[in-house]
């Protein structure tokens, strides 16, 4: 049986891979550009971190505030939001619940070329008009609406990227429903599944939002209409409001893939099925619903009546406790498990440590009284590193690995893989420790420039960024090595009982001979 | 054909993208807030605004300016009936007074005046009656004046220190907040603005420094102009103004719609059930 790699259709080459509709081409097609623009958003931010060791000698003070809008613009909008839907996604939801392809395969491609679209436009942004934006990546305004670089162009950008991410919402949401194979109720889905489905209404539902929000900006600032300026009766605040209505469902755009991941990775290398399967199911939900009415904790010191303040700090530590439900599931399916530290397992476990760092001192700025202390200061950015980088990034690290062989059936140096990994952890809590001490003792985020008091904890944060960076160099030098000269890696390396083990590596086209009959839950071992 | 008149369309627009923003840039330059906008305070620094002007004191004998300044002076521009933020502004002005170690009526006077030409030496008289209160202590009655006056004799006056104001349907008056101090030659010295940190962590929203007051006076006794501190340009502008009742009205019908168009596709994949996937290779 051929692969999906071989080319059944007229066209060759990169057209062949450009104008199909196969969902895993698609897939490796997303996964490449995402991990171009990552390395390119990190080695910006190492960038950064080099200037804050010693500030002036390498660049100047505008140089700064357009890298970590760049940095900041990159990673998000290019590189976590679509993140793992697009990449594992696209290839693994219609293997892991019997289908041959996504409901519209066409949409699928079309999503695609947008979001390649909207990414030239992006970094069009940076060469034409004012040149790279400094607004920082939430774009506030009034700021967005006066600087001169070329806010427009960028903003515009993220629009067209939004309407890729709407549009994969739809399509998964509806090859759930529709595609299922016969057998395969509600709940014997994977959880990655379950997650990609929270994840695709949050998609459909909160992007139109800041779709509106940035075209209310372009509006603004070429026909001067007076939405978010107070000199012309707008409100700067009204702003913020509309931008987290949406940036904030967007964490969970991220991360509930990233937990899904984990779901799927923890109960195969400890050999157990998944603790709680229901509870971990329906937190995804719960997240997914809970997570719109959080927004207002950005903004606790922007404007806000004491009552809002407090039903939102509220709504927030409530928001806690379907994470914390999957966390405790988690540790319970490790619990008397035959526990292999393999790779996959390694990046899984270190999500589980880095993301309860990340949540928890979520909730010290979730907290109002510590809110109004550490809002704007490196606490924040050291806080949603955690949540990102150590949540999504981990996971996605972990997804790389458990999910290589079977994407492109070649099988990595596990040695290599548990180096890079041990020296990317340490660098990360390094880098990112620091930012909470710093945070703490009072240092504002998206300075240039500080006080000689924060130099150490600044010098310790740029070596970490450095051991960090040596860490992820390792890992990925050991990932494209394999690429080319890896080992044939067998159908079913990790022993996983979910579907994608089922079928060869790489999987051939329209992944199953004939759909399989599904006749027990997706963890049984 | 049609597929044509779509590139043809996307690329008009994205030409419109490229092209030098000319509109963008017009409203509000970087570093001064409110010079050109519609509304702010275009600073005036070194000129002398206009001392022959006459107004109304608090028992409605008119005044002319010349005669209040033979000390310098601190002027702040309110309107009377105001219920939002010139009440903030005017205990602002009682509570650093307070702090000052300077003498009022000796080393400075306090001059309010009132910007809305509806406004009475009656309403004034109220006023005062309250910030001496809030004052307390030996503060003597005669170092704060209460102002009020004719249309085109406050407009000269706004003129002359750069504030722009703007009657307003909704609550009167949209105005910046800021205090003017000025020599006793009526030379503008300086103007002092909210300290930023207060506005949004305190309840006392409007708060000037102490610092920042005592320096523009000593400077004004010496008629020694100087860079305006620039802490907080805070304004009062009506939190929803009619003109954008329509922009929030689009906003929730087309939320309506939004949810609409989810609840159905979810309630149409709910019923439709599953796809049987026959083919096979």
């Amino acid at each position: 049986m051929n692969s999906f790699y071989s080319n059944i259709g007229p066209r060759q080459g990169l057209a062949a891979w450009m104008l199909s509709t196969d969902h895993k081409k698609i897939g490796i097609m997303y996964l490449a550009a995402l991990l171009l623009f990552f390395s390119t958003g990190t080695l910006i931010g190492v960038l950064m971190r080099l200037n804050l060791i010693s500030p002036g000698t390498f660049m100047g003070a505008q140089t700064y505030n357009r890298l970590f809008t760049i940095h900041g613009i990159i990673q998000i909008f290019l590189f976590i939001i679509p993140g793992i839907p697009v990449s594992f996604g696209n290839f693994f939801l219609p293997i892991l619940i019997g289908a041959r392809d996504v409901a519209f395969p066409r949409i699928n491609r079309l999503s695609w070329w947008l979001y390649l679209a909207g990414a030239g436009l992006l970094l069009a942004s940076l060469f034409f008009g004012g040149g790279a934006l400094d607004t920082g990546w939430t774009f506030y305004a009034p700021y967005s609406i006066q600087t001169r670089t070329n806010v427009s162009l960028a903003v515009f950008a993220v629009f067209i990227l939004g309407f890729s991410s709407i549009l994969t919402g739809i399509n998964f949401v509806t090859t759930i429903h529709r595609l299922r194979a016969p057998g395969m109720n509600w709940h014997r889905m994977p959880l990655f599944v379950w997650t990609l489905y929270s994840t695709g209404w949050v998609q459909i539902l909160a992007t139109p939002v800041i779709a509106i929000s940035l075209l209310l900006i372009i509006l603004e600032r070429f026909f001067g209409l007076g939405f978010f300026d107070p000199s012309k009766g707008g409100d700067p605040v009204l702003f913020e409001h509309l931008f987290w209505i949406y940036s904030h469902p967007a964490v969970y755009i991220m991360l509930l893939p990233a937990m899904g991941i984990i779901s799927e990775i923890i109960p195969v290398f400890s050999r157990k099925t998944i603790f709680g399967y229901k509870a971990v199911a329906y937190s995804a939900l719960a997240i997914a619903s809970v997570g719109y009415l959080v927004w207002g904790h950005h903004m606790f010191t922007s404007g806000m009546s004491d009552t809002a303040r407090v039903v939102f700090s509220f709504i927030t530590f409530i928001v806690a406790v379907p994470s914390g439900i999957k966390v405790l599931n988690w540790v319970a399916t490790l619990y008397k498990g035959s526990i292999k530290l393999d790779p996959p397992m390694l990046f899984a476990l270190s999500f589980i440590f880095l993301f309860s760092i990340g949540g928890l001192t979520g909730l010290v700025i979730g907290a109002l009284a510590t809110n109004l202390h550490l809002h704007g200061t490196y606490f924040i950015v050291g806080h949603f590193h955690y949540v990102m980088f150590g949540g999504m990034g981990m996971s996605f690290l972990a997804a790389l690995h458990y999910w290589f062989p079977k994407m492109f059936g070649r099988m990595y140096s596990e040695r290599q893989a548990k180096i890079g990994w041990l020296i990317l952890f340490i660098g990360f809590n390094l880098l990112y420790f620091s930012m909470f001490v710093l945070g703490f003792n009072g240092m504002p985020r998206r300075y240039f420039d500080y006080p000689p008091q924060y130099f150490t904890g600044h010098l310790v944060s740029t070596i970490g960024s450095w051991v960090l960076v040596t860490g992820l160099a390792i890992i990925f030098r050991n990932l494209i090595a394999a690429l080319f000269k890896g080992p044939q890696a067998p159908d079913n390396p990790w022993g996983g009982k979910t579907l994608e083990w089922q079928v060869p590596s790489p999987p051939p086209h329209e992944n199953f001979v004939e759909i399989p009959v599904i006749t027990s839950g997706p963890y049984s071992f | 054909m049609k597929r044509l008149l779509l590139i043809l369309v996307s690329v008009c627009f994205l030409q419109v993208l490229l092209l030098p923003e000319a509109r963008g840039h017009e409203g509000l330059p970087c570093g001064r807030p409110g010079a050109s906008g519609d509304l702010g305070v275009d600073e005036r620094i070194g000129q002398r605004i206009p001392l022959d002007a006459v107004f109304y004191d608090e028992q409605g004998h008119t005044i002319s300016l010349r005669k209040l300044f033979n000390r310098p002076v601190v002027l702040s521009l309110v309107y009377y009936s105001c219920d939002r933020v010139c009440p903030l502004l005017l205990s602002a002005v009682a509570d650093v007074t307070g702090e000052l170690k300077l003498v009022p009526g000796k080393d400075y006077s306090l001059v309010t005046l009132s910007f809305d030409p509806d406004d009475t030496p009656k309403t004034a008289r109220d006023a005062k009656k309250n910030y001496i209160k809030l004052v307390g202590g030996t503060f003597p009655a005669d170092a704060w004046l209460f102002l009020t006056g004719a249309d085109e004799n406050i407009k000269r006056v706004l003129e002359a220190v750069g504030f722009t104001v703007k009657r307003d349907e909704l609550h009167g008056f949209s105005h910046p907040v800021a205090l003017v101090v000025l020599s006793k030659e009526g030379k503008i010295i300086r103007y002092v603005y909210t300290a930023e940190d207060n506005f949004f962590s305190s309840r006392k929203r409007v708060a000037f420094q102490p610092f920042d007051l005592t320096l523009a006076i000593e400077d004004a006794e010496k008629g020694k102009t100087g860079f305006s501190i620039k802490r907080a340009l805070a304004y009062c502008f009506p939190h929803q103004p009619k003109g954008q009742e329509a922009f929030f009205n689009i906003m929730k019908i087309s939320g309506a719609i939004i949810i609409f168009l989810i609840v159905s596709f979810f309630v149409y994949l709910s019923l439709s059930g599953r796809k049987t996937q026959n083919r096979q290779d």
